[in-house]
């Protein structure tokens, strides 16, 4: 017997019309509105239901699973109608001499109910407006959709996977048992995603709490047009959901930092490092190490890109080769350098490849290796990492015994003023040096006698780019010299300061720092 | 000169940028592969300095101040953080 009811359902009404005495087993299952869909807060769900198909599918769903298990009886109800957080939305009972015929047959019900059924189900979310989700085969009906989907076999979407002949049944099965988590899912995080999600990883989780931008989907194929202004994890999520329904995704619409790093990072069991920062990087990286986490990383640079997997942390790590996290000025968003989508989409797919190789087990790694790919000429360099005995991190005497938040600093983070004024630069002692745009002639002999100097472009841009000292750079107002320290700071450099009203507000008190 | 080598330089990222190609052979008197880097850094006016990048010579990563061959691969490696 099957019912769709807009009435709240009433269990034990039901089981009451199960009951026989010769019964050893019951088995009742419960479907129930929850507060969350992929990664949304849901309020409320809305069931609508074309009954008299409903019924007419429903009780040949019924006659099959007596036919197919050895049960007295099954039943089910199914709500329509709005229905709040915790309600009972369907109920389906079996009855069985012993318990193994009643799992099975409740099962098969509630599974073959949930694609066959010409049920739709709106869902009202928290954030945003409500939407029609779930709808199983509406095409058949006069209900207006025609997005509906028939039913999802794991055998079939993974049919050519299964037919390769060096990825075993026991490979799968890890694959699907296995967690991965992807940070940032932008250039590289999209394809590294996409690979993940149709090849049978079974749980991933993403953490971006950028939001889509018009200038990301010539290269980040998750998304379109209508995502614009969304945040890139969730509506990844959404879109692989799609690519693959079997897949459980956790969207974390939030950036990796030193508060939530390791609370995300514990969940997985290997990470995969898409992100376009150093910040983000050596965080990733140092948490990987200290929670013995395989990691695979990789970057790009317009046509360019590398990949390097640490997977046994005995056998080196980043700050190996590079100790210190490289200064700002090193790095070079997509947007300022350019890129070509082949690069992240490349790299982002090799990472994915090297993510399944090692959770299966397969093939042959690139352990202690970075592969350097450079898609102009069709170079590809695969270039040893060896272990450094003085690393700060995995050394034989490490610098690095523990995370702090000071080591994922980037001086970008200061936002220090542009301008410094003449106390402020009075207060710096010497540990400065001041530099005048000014040809030597222009410059005053009092300001010239207390040693400040004329200094070519060139010199002065030497000096920012070496000097490990502040740099102060004047003129006569201060106009110049702030238009010229504008174009170092935006190129990543902190360490350059336009005196305030330049040197016609010097004041007697001021010293020119050390050269 | 004598004391002159021949090695084979690669470039990647922004030092292939400046100096507009992934390689190319060089004739050279410096003696280590820092001295080398920082006399194509004045050739090519390479926004990074000998602290900024790391050497990989034969496919190995190396010490910037070991001494030039003659006859190797060098490839200068500057820090990508792209994604």
């Amino acid at each position: 017997m099957i019912e769709i009811t807009d009435q709240p359902i009433h269990i034990e009404d039901q089981k009451a019309h199960l009951m026989n005495a010769k019964a050893g087993a019951l088995v009742e299952f419960e479907g129930l509105v929850r507060n969350h869909n992929e990664g949304e807060a849901v309020s409320a769900l809305e069931y609508e239901a074309y009954e008299p198909l409903c019924v007419i599918e429903g009780m040949k769903i019924l006659a099959e699973a007596r036919e197919k298990y050895q049960v007295y009886d099954v039943r089910c109800i199914h709500r329509t109608g709005l229905l709040q957080i915790g309600d009972l939305a369907v109920w389906v009972g079996a009855t069985a001499a012993h318990r193994g015929a009643a799992f099975q047959a409740c099962q098969y019900v509630i599974d073959q109910l949930k694609v066959r059924l010409p049920i739709w189900k709106k869902e009202h979310y928290v954030d945003r407006d409500s939407q029609w989700v779930n709808c199983q085969r509406c095409a058949q009906h006069a209900h207006g959709h025609s997005h509906g989907t028939g039913p999802f076999s794991n055998a079939e979407y993974f049919k050519s996977q299964r037919a390769l002949s060096q990825f075993s049944k026991e490979a799968f099965d890890q694959l699907q048992g296995s967690r991965v988590l992807v940070v940032g899912s932008g250039g590289l995080g999209c394809p590294a995603l996409t690979v993940l999600a149709t090849n049978g990883v079974g749980h991933i989780g993403i953490a971006d709490g950028d939001i889509v931008e018009l200038s990301n989907l010539h290269r980040q194929n998750l998304f379109s047009i209508n995502d614009i202004g969304q945040n890139k994890a969730r509506q990844a999520s959404l879109r692989l959901k799609q690519l693959n329904p079997s897949v459980k995704i956790d969207a974390n619409e939030e950036y990796l930092d030193f508060e939530n790093v390791n609370r995300i990072v514990k969940n997985y069991d290997l990470v995969i490092d898409c992100t376009d920062n150093f910040r983000a990087k050596y965080l990733v990286h140092d948490t990987c190490f200290f929670q013995n986490k395989p990691l695979i990383q990789a970057s790009v640079y317009q046509w360019e890109g590398s990949i390097q997997i640490f997977a046994d942390w005995s056998e080196g790590c980043v700050r190996c080769q590079w100790s210190e996290m490289p200064d700002l000025s090193c790095q070079g968003s997509c947007q300022e350098v350019g890129v070509m989508s082949t690069a992240p989409i490349m790299l982002g797919t090799l990472q994915a490849n090297e993510a399944i190789k090692l959770l299966t087990n397969s093939g042959s790694s690139l352990k202690s290796r970075s592969l350097f790919v450079d898609l102009l000429t069709n170079e590809f360099h695969k270039i040893r990492r060896p272990r450094n005995p003085q690393c700060p991190l995995c050394g034989d005497v490490p610098r690095i015994a523990q995370m702090s938040p000071d080591l994922y600093q980037q001086s970008k983070e200061h936002n220090w003023e542009i301008e410094i004024s003449v106390n402020e630069v009075s207060d710096l002692n010497s540990s400065f040096v001041c530099m005048d745009l000014r040809a030597e002639s222009e410059i005053p002999d009092e300001y010239r006698r207390r040693g400040l100097h004329s200094f070519s472009l060139e010199e002065i841009d030497v000096q920012i780019r070496t000097n490990k000292k502040k740099i102060v750079v004047t003129c006569a107002q201060g106009i110049r010299s702030r238009r010229l320290v504008k174009k170092y700071r935006d190129q990543g450099y902190e360490n350059v300061f336009s005196l305030k009203g330049g040197t016609n507000l010097f004041s007697s008190s001021f010293h020119n720092g050390n050269m | 000169m004598e004391n002159e080598k021949q090695v084979k330089v690669r470039y990647f990222a922004v030092l292939r940028e400046k100096s507009s190609q992934s390689e190319e052979v060089v004739t050279t008197a410096a003696t280590t592969y820092r001295e080398l880097f920082v006399e194509l850094q004045k050739n090519y006016n390479f926004p990074l300095d000998d602290t900024q990048i790391k050497v990989a010579v034969n496919d190995a990563f190396s010490d910037l101040d070991q001494a030039i061959q003659g006859g190797e691969e060098i490839i200068f490696i500057p820090p990508v953080a792209g994604g």
